[in-house]
């Protein structure tokens, strides 16, 4: 983000928590999408789908064992969170809530991360016969001088990445929001439903189990 | 080598990207001074970036390639599916709605329409030929018990005073059309009529 100094010049302005989450005209934006998809505008579909595609399958990737598996759960919490919000349109709107009041806009964002990782667990849950995930598909470096560090890199990795799903739910939730979603952790905490300090520790704790995971194969 | 207990939570809000800016530069400040911290630094930045998802590849790629058409098709036919039981309901509705239309007539009567002043006048009838003029189904063989003393009376007071012929009689019970319909038919016919007086008058 930039400001104009005194001189002209632009000053880099550093904005810290990952990525930004939705502003205030964005969720009015949103709300007025939503409004219009359910009156049956394709085009609001369309976009709405692709304005949050990249969160949902970032975080239905973590626990998708093939890229199909991938599809179809971010297909899963698209349906599923659209018809969420249909309810909770029509309820408002039969309750006579206006939607440009932002008391009728429904929090879509939040309701599709909760259920991309609620689907993402009960697919982890339900995959007993699990022997590889997209995580061991990761091709495996070239010949190359450093080949015997990447390699040894890759395997660390993919240790890591299973270990990370074997995380207490809270844990696994708060890291997979953060580093594969790019979630502040104040939005995090609104889509878990606690405080942005438990998710803080919770994310502390997640990490102080892998980096233990990494020096006990390292040892 | 530990890290700095002062500054362990700033490393890793640095590592998860979650510094405040007024943190950064008094971490950076101790990292430059400190080989422990800094080893701390890079062991988290490690784990986490050996934890994070490689970059979605190709074969990846093309797989989530139209997902909004089918996030799309799959609503139209969850809504199709949803739109079964309310079909299924109303055919069932207007099926169940006829049903009782054509039956309800052989189980409902009519009720009577009567006037307040009507069914006053009805119960002061009532009262005055009850109970005894209760009104029962007659009995034929009395019916023609009484045709026949109705003659018997009719025959003996004929022959005690104007000595009427017996013709005169039926032509007065054809109605004037000349027919005769016998004396016994003609007697029944008038107690026919003075039962139904009688009935009229007790309902």
């Amino acid at each position: 983000m930039t400001d104009e100094t005194g001189d002209g010049r632009p000053r880099l302005r550093v904005v810290t928590g990952g990525r930004a989450g939705p502003d205030a005209d964005a969720t009015r934006d949103e709300a007025a999408l939503l409004g219009a998809w359910l009156v049956g505008d394709d085009e609001a579909f369309g976009e709405l789908v692709a304005r949050h595609e990249p969160l949902v399958l970032a975080l239905v990737r973590r626990y998708a064992t093939s890229p199909e598996d991938a599809r179809d759960l971010a297909q899963r919490t698209f349906l599923k969170a659209f018809e969420s919000a249909r309810r909770a349109l029509i309820h408002r709107g039969a309750a006579g809530v206006p939607a440009a009041s932002g008391l009728g806009a429904v929090p879509f964002r939040r309701w599709l991360v909760r259920v991309a990782v609620n689907l993402g667990k009960n697919f982890r849950r339900d995959e007993t016969r699990w022997t590889r995930s997209s995580q061991d598909l990761a091709t495996l470096p070239a010949a190359r001088p450093d080949a015997s560090q990447r390699l040894e890199d890759e395997e660390a990795s993919v240790r890591l990445r299973r270990a990370a799903l074997r995380l207490p739910r809270r844990q696994r939730e708060v890291l997979t929001l953060r580093i594969d979603a790019g979630l502040p952790f104040a939005e995090i905490a609104a889509a878990l439903g606690c405080t942005e300090n438990a998710a803080k520790v919770s994310f502390h704790l997640a990490v102080k189990r892998l980096r233990a995971e990494l020096g006990k194969e390292d040892a | 080598m530990t890290a700095c207990h002062d500054v362990a939570p700033l490393l890793l809000d640095r590592s998860a990207g979650d510094l405040a800016v007024a943190d950064a530069a008094r971490l950076d400040e101790h990292l430059a001074g400190c080989a422990a911290c800094r080893a701390e630094a890079a062991a988290l930045d490690r784990t986490l970036s050996l934890v994070r998802l490689p970059p979605p590849d190709a074969a990846e790629r093309a797989a989530l390639t139209g997902l909004a058409d089918s996030v799309r098709l799959a609503q139209q036919a969850s809504a199709q599916r949803r739109a079964r039981p309310a079909r299924f309901a109303a055919v069932l509705a207007v099926a169940a709605a006829a049903a009782a239309f054509l039956v309800a007539p052989a189980f409902t009567r009519r009720a009577p329409t009567l006037t307040p002043e009507e069914v006053a006048l009805a119960r002061a009838a009532a009262a005055a030929t009850a109970p005894a003029s209760r009104w029962t189904v007659p009995d034929p063989d009395e019916l023609w018990d009484t045709a026949g003393a109705l003659l018997s009376d009719q025959a003996a007071a004929t022959a005690s005073t104007t000595a009427a012929p017996a013709a005169s009689l039926d032509v007065a019970a054809t109605g004037g059309s000349g027919t005769p319909l016998g004396r016994d038919r003609t007697v029944a016919i008038a107690a026919a009529d003075a039962w139904f007086d009688t009935d009229t008058t007790a309902r």
